[in-house]
């Protein structure tokens, strides 16, 4: 049974009402976290949030472009030392140094772009991670810019002589980065340039033969992707304060990957529940402790737990969580009616 | 001094060349790219461990259990994890190879602890004179050894026997494959089998080579430049990437600065992939409009 035009239209208009509120629910929420919770809850929320901006960015490469990168602590890395490297060193103020790291980043992203244009699939993503792995050995032995393992001391960011210094006054920046880049995101995916870059995704051939510049596009893709990651590596070396190489291994970007796995790739809100379902997953395990037996060692317990949660979405719920999301509303949304009539919208496309 | 840098870099090679096989087999078969093979090497490689160090079974016993043991690995894995993913988006099922990945690294964590242990020498590694000025260590020996013989067992078995042109087959084409009688699935459990048979023995020779811990894992990740210098996808390009790729890390961390080592293997790779992005001996499929 199809809707009426008319009735249709009164449905979306229903339903962008309820998603504005929910919307301000969500605001909300974030504007008091920080009065209900205590530092450690802080610290916790503050790399949420730095995730969130990386799977993001992560998103818009993978997920909207279909460009596989198993490498993207590497664009992290970059920022977070660019931001360390400019304050400490060079005296910059952060409020520069932030948005150049995103450039640093960026431009490292054109760097890695270029050669991989060629490159598909699989391919890419060795290259990758090859990249990263290149990218993380500069770092270490690049001595006299990032004194190699033993890291940098970063500096903490002041707003007009206010000291951020605590996660409670940090968590404000991030979290207007957060929502500022979060909704770049979500306009980027409902604008030409996101329709073009998901017309890549989809079919090379036929978004070239539409008059799409496959090169053009996926540069464009690289570079915003690593912008927003750079952007992350800042914020998240003003935090910690101290960064050293090891800050940002393989298996951090294959974290991000993972992420955006659990929920839901090439869709914005995928992004987030995805970066705060897997930040938040170590922290839950920690809660659990005074029940483990001695022998146990915490850390394997998390990863552990950890990889199996990616096989059993990947197995069970391949399209994320926020897929999942959408299958229980519009099962609310018609909950007479049979909910197979009415499916979920599909987010993972196949990307054979 | 050249010459024994190159020894020692084809035994490490050879490890390599063991490791980029594993991921061959699966990898033309079902088209997946097993990020989890370091780990089953490294689980492998912890269970001989701890078979030499019980000490109550032979030598000659502990290695035929690990092998039996990394085949049962391989078939649990794909049964368990990997079949329902057939059909799957591949990069989905690559993630799961990794998920796999991560969870054997902590198994081995909670029952081995993370501390290096040193593994029994089963043979020595005191160099002897084989040829006239080139000391070779039996071990390093028996490495390029087994790795020629694996190698040359598999190259019968896939040209000779009936499951060996039924997997060939399959690597050519999954539906053909299928309407001809094959039975694909039952393919891929065996490709899964061999792949971890080979990682058990990679697993008992590299041990000794380096120190035993969990992170051993990450070693399947340096044979991705091995496998794409050979061609991925190609048996003699895995055997010849891994050998070079050996050969040429040893002889860079010989001569060049430090730290270029390390990497050495995936500057290789990039450089292949904007230059010859086939490798040796493969094949690269590009679509053109």
């Amino acid at each position: 049974m199809w809707d009426s035009g008319q009735h249709r239209k009164r449905r979306q208009d229903e339903k962008l009402e309820m998603n504005k509120v929910w919307l301000a629910i969500l605001l909300a929420f974030t504007a008091i976290l920080p009065f209900i919770s205590s530092s450690y809850m802080m610290h916790i929320a503050v790399m949420t949030g730095v995730a969130i901006i990386v799977a993001h960015g992560l998103n818009i490469l993978m997920g909207f472009t279909g460009q596989v990168s198993l490498g993207h602590a590497a664009f992290v890395a970059v920022g977070a030392y660019t931001s360390a490297i400019l304050t400490s060193k060079a005296g910059v103020s952060f409020w520069l140094a932030l948005p150049l790291s995103g450039v640093a980043a960026a431009v490292l992203g054109l760097i890695v772009a270029g050669p991989s244009l060629r490159l598909k699939k699989l391919y890419l993503a060795i290259a990758t991670l090859g990249y990263a792995f290149i990218v993380n050995e500069v770092l270490v032995y690049w001595e006299s810019l990032t004194n190699g393992t033993a890291g940098i001391v970063v500096p903490q960011v002041s707003f007009f002589g206010y000291a951020l210094d605590t996660g409670h006054k940090y968590y404000y920046l991030v979290y207007t980065l957060v929502i500022l880049l979060s909704f770049i995101a979500y306009n980027l995916s409902q604008s030409k340039l996101g329709r073009a870059l998901m017309a890549v995704r989809d079919s090379e051939e036929a978004a070239q033969s539409l008059g799409i510049g496959l090169v053009k596009y996926k540069v464009l893709a690289f570079v915003i992707s690593a912008f927003y990651a750079g952007i992350a590596g800042s914020l998240y070396a003003h935090f910690i304060t101290v960064i050293a190489p090891t800050s940002f291994t393989v298996m951090l970007s294959i974290e991000y990957v993972f992420m955006l796995v659990v929920g839901g790739m090439g869709h914005v809100w995928g992004a987030v529940l995805g970066a705060i379902l897997v930040t938040l997953l170590p922290e839950g395990i920690r809660l659990f402790i005074r029940f483990l037996p001695g022998w146990l060692d915490i850390a394997d317990l998390q990863q552990f737990v950890y990889g199996l949660i990616v096989i059993v979405f990947l197995i069970f719920e391949p399209d994320g969580l926020y897929a999942r999301w959408l299958k229980i509303k519009a099962y609310l949304e018609r909950f007479p009616l049979s909910p197979r009539k009415q499916k979920g919208e599909r987010v993972w496309r196949r990307w054979r | 001094m050249l010459m024994q840098q190159i020894v020692s870099g084809l035994a490490l090679g050879s490890v390599y060349a063991l490791v980029a096989l594993g991921f061959i087999i699966i990898y033309k078969a079902t088209e997946v790219l097993n990020f989890a093979q370091g780990d089953m090497m490294m689980f492998c490689a912890f269970i001989n461990y701890s078979l030499l160090i019980n000490g109550s079974i032979s030598v000659f016993s502990t290695i035929l259990i690990t092998l039996m043991f990394g085949a049962a690995l391989g078939f649990i894995l794909e049964r368990g994890i990997l079949r329902p993913m057939i059909g799957r988006p591949l990069f989905a099922t690559v993630l799961v190879t990794m998920g796999v990945g991560i969870c054997l690294r902590a198994i081995a964590g909670v029952i081995w602890g993370h501390q290096a242990k040193a593994v029994p020498e089963i043979l020595s590694i005191t160099p002897i004179q084989v040829l006239p000025g080139v000391p070779v260590s039996p071990f390093h020996l028996a490495i390029f050894f087994s790795t020629i013989a694996i190698v040359a067992f598999l190259s019968v078995f896939f040209q000779y026997t009936r499951a060996g042109t039924a997997m060939r087959a399959v690597s050519m084409h999954h539906l053909a494959s299928f309407l001809m009688g094959i039975r694909v699935r039952r393919i891929f459990s065996m490709t899964w089998v061999i792949s971890g048979f080979v990682g058990a023995l990679g697993g008992m020779l590299i041990a000794p080579l380096t120190f035993l811990n969990p992170d051993l894992g990450w070693i399947g990740l340096n044979a991705f430049p091995a496998a794409v210098l050979g061609g991925f996808g190609s048996i003699p390009g895995a055997i010849v990437g891994g050998l070079m790729m050996g050969v040429c890390e040893n002889i860079a961390g010989g001569y060049l600065p430090e730290g270029i080592k390390n990497v050495f293997a995936w500057i290789v790779l990039i450089l292949v992939l904007m230059i010859r992005p086939e490798g040796f001996f493969g094949t690269y499929e590009e679509k053109k409009v």
